[in-house]
């Protein structure tokens, strides 16, 4: 079992570092449909996906739904929207998110400004990789690797790797990895299902009769009003990632996008095993409260299996984990030196040298809130997505009225949603608290939603009453 | 709801400017987009029940998952149709 950790280990940084660091500039934009694919689509295979969508099933029931609700309503905005994005960073020969802003808006300051919200939101988006390697080292080393431990030697091992390798995760890699846990979750969305109660309709006759409850949305909390308002903050976030949102800039043309579009739901639609592994758990291994439910997969696995298996699960496991924390890390600290360098006179060579001082920087950061801990890791990604989302409404602005676009007011608009979604995290505040006497349709409705629409009313205030004077 | 915003949009974006016919021929495919996305967002309102089971999912799961298919069959349509010859892009 150890081996088979090893061994992914190994064939994750051989695999890595056979890249060079030119290979990955993007300013060839030379890479064809299957190429971007997999570069978007490392995104659905991650430690979120297999350790926390598992985890809500088996905590929550239906509002994990929204994991493959979102990506579906976020493909076919796809469709449209990155074949606009990618014309217009073709065109402006911008190569990364902050310069796309910085160019739409006709101001580098404002460039900066999303250089730091994007490293904002990237950081959590670290922290929960970084808690999921910590979960499936300790557990599929049967106790042996405490989680403090684990995450540690994980952390350095993908900073080593990032600083050596050079910029970005490699496509064959991430190909690796979802080939792995796609094996590994199908086999055993359908295995756990049969062995545990003999077989899918069985297993949902058992739980519906017993917990009725866990197969419909809650009147209240995680209720239809939080699904639709989650999809939605979800789908507006979902390109808005710096990593994401820079991969369009290396497409050959825009139809990769629309082919990509049509693909995607059918490699989201294989979260639905995901989900059965989760609701197999909740018989088999009762009892696993609060943070711990991202723990159900790999419990019921060692319980059910044994040794062998639960090594298999633990190597694509950790790749979940490594690929894209690897990926974010590298973007984070690629932003965070192009942000140093832009204020400062520097060149390129010396950027690269920045970047990979920025690598151990950045992960020191997310150890500290890794540690801090206490969240699962579904609550750390929606909190990501709330501060990453505030960057929509100026995408959009720039798309579709390019002539309005003020930096000032998008900057307001972004502020705002990032400090009320900052603040409300960090307070403990939720609509239900802070409105009490609102019905829980209203309250119910996610944080994030809200500060999107104190952004948008920022920004169309400040654009309109801007804009005459601007001309 | 959002796809209402976008579609009929990046036309002007992406394409060269359209034959008045080309857009009242695109206009009614594109709007197909919206239903799976309607379907999935109003989940909550049209499908939250347990019964009938299909394929011995719950009704929820299944019409989410459903309708997850079906977006990628309406992309596959809408490319499909705006890739025929007839639009001459």
């Amino acid at each position: 079992m150890a081996l088979a950790l090893l061994a992914a280990f190994a064939l994750s940084l051989r695999a890595r570092g056979a890249q060079s660091l030119e290979q990955w500039s993007v300013g060839s934009r030379g890479f064809g449909s299957v190429l971007i694919f997999m570069l978007l689509a490392g995104e659905i295979y991650t430690t979120f996906t297999f350790l926390g969508g598992s985890g809500w099933a088996y905590a929550r029931g239906a509002p994990a739904y929204y994991i493959i609700g979102y990506a579906a309503v976020a493909y076919t905005a796809s469709y449209w929207l990155l074949p606009a994005i990618w014309k217009r960073g073709t065109e402006w020969q911008v190569i990364s998110q902050p310069e796309y802003f910085a160019r739409a808006f006709n101001s580098p300051w404002f460039g900066r400004v999303v250089a730091i919200v994007g490293v904002c939101a990237l950081i959590p988006y670290l922290v929960l990789q970084l808690k999921g390697l910590g979960i499936l080292v300790t557990e599929a080393s049967y106790g042996l690797i405490g989680p403090d431990i684990a995450i540690l030697i994980g952390t350095a091992a993908t900073v080593v790797y990032v600083i050596i390798a050079g910029v970005r995760g490699s496509a064959l890699t991430a190909a690796l990895k979802d080939m792995l846990v796609l094996v590994t979750v199908v086999g055993l969305g359908i295995a756990l299902p049969y062995t545990l109660h003999g077989g899918i309709t069985p297993m949902f006759d058992t739980l519906i009769a017993q917990r009725p409850d866990l197969f419909l949305f809650p009147t209240t909390g995680l209720s239809g009003t939080w699904f639709t308002s989650t999809v939605l903050m979800t789908v507006f976030g979902f390109y808005m990632w710096p990593h994401t949102f820079g991969s369009v800039f290396t497409a050959r043309s825009d139809a990769s996008f629309r082919r990509n579009a049509m693909l995607m739901p059918l490699y989201q639609i294989v979260l639905l095993f995901v989900f059965f592994i989760g609701f197999a758990a909740i018989t088999a291994v009762p009892g696993l409260q609060g943070a711990d439910a991202d723990l159900a997969l790999l419990r019921v696995t060692r319980q059910t299996y044994g040794p062998w298996v639960m090594g298999l699960v633990g190597a694509a496991g950790v790749l979940t984990a490594l690929v894209p924390g690897s990926l974010i890390l590298m973007s984070a600290a690629t932003i965070l030196a192009r942000l140093i360098s832009s204020t400062t006179v520097a060149s390129g060579e010396s950027e690269v040298r920045l970047a990979r001082l920025m690598v151990p920087l950045v992960a020191t950061v997310a150890l500290y809130f890794v540690f801090r801990g206490g969240q699962t890791i579904v609550t750390l990604l929606l909190f990501a997505y709330a501060i990453v989302t505030q960057l929509f409404p100026a995408v959009v602005v720039s798309l579709l009225w390019p002539q309005h676009s003020h930096a000032g007011a998008a900057c307001a608009g972004i502020a705002v949603g990032v400090g009320l979604v900052v603040y409300t995290t960090q307070a403990g505040i939720t609509m239900a608290t802070a409105f009490p006497t609102m019905p829980t349709a209203v309250t119910d409705i996610n944080i994030g939603v809200l500060a999107l629409i104190v952004n948008v009313v920022t920004l169309g205030v400040l654009t309109l009453t801007r804009s005459p004077s601007n001309g | 709801m959002w796809g209402c915003g976008i579609s009929p949009r990046p036309r002007s974006i992406c394409s060269p400017p359209a034959s008045k016919q080309t857009v009242v021929r695109r206009r009614p495919l594109r709007l197909l987009a919206l239903v799976p996305t309607v379907a999935i967002l109003g989940a909550p309102w049209f499908a939250n029940r347990i019964e009938p089971r299909i394929f011995g999912l719950p009704f929820l799961l299944a019409w989410i998952s459903g309708w997850v298919l079906c977006t990628s069959l309406v992309l596959w349509l809408i490319d499909w149709r705006e890739r025929s010859p007839s639009h001459g892009e």
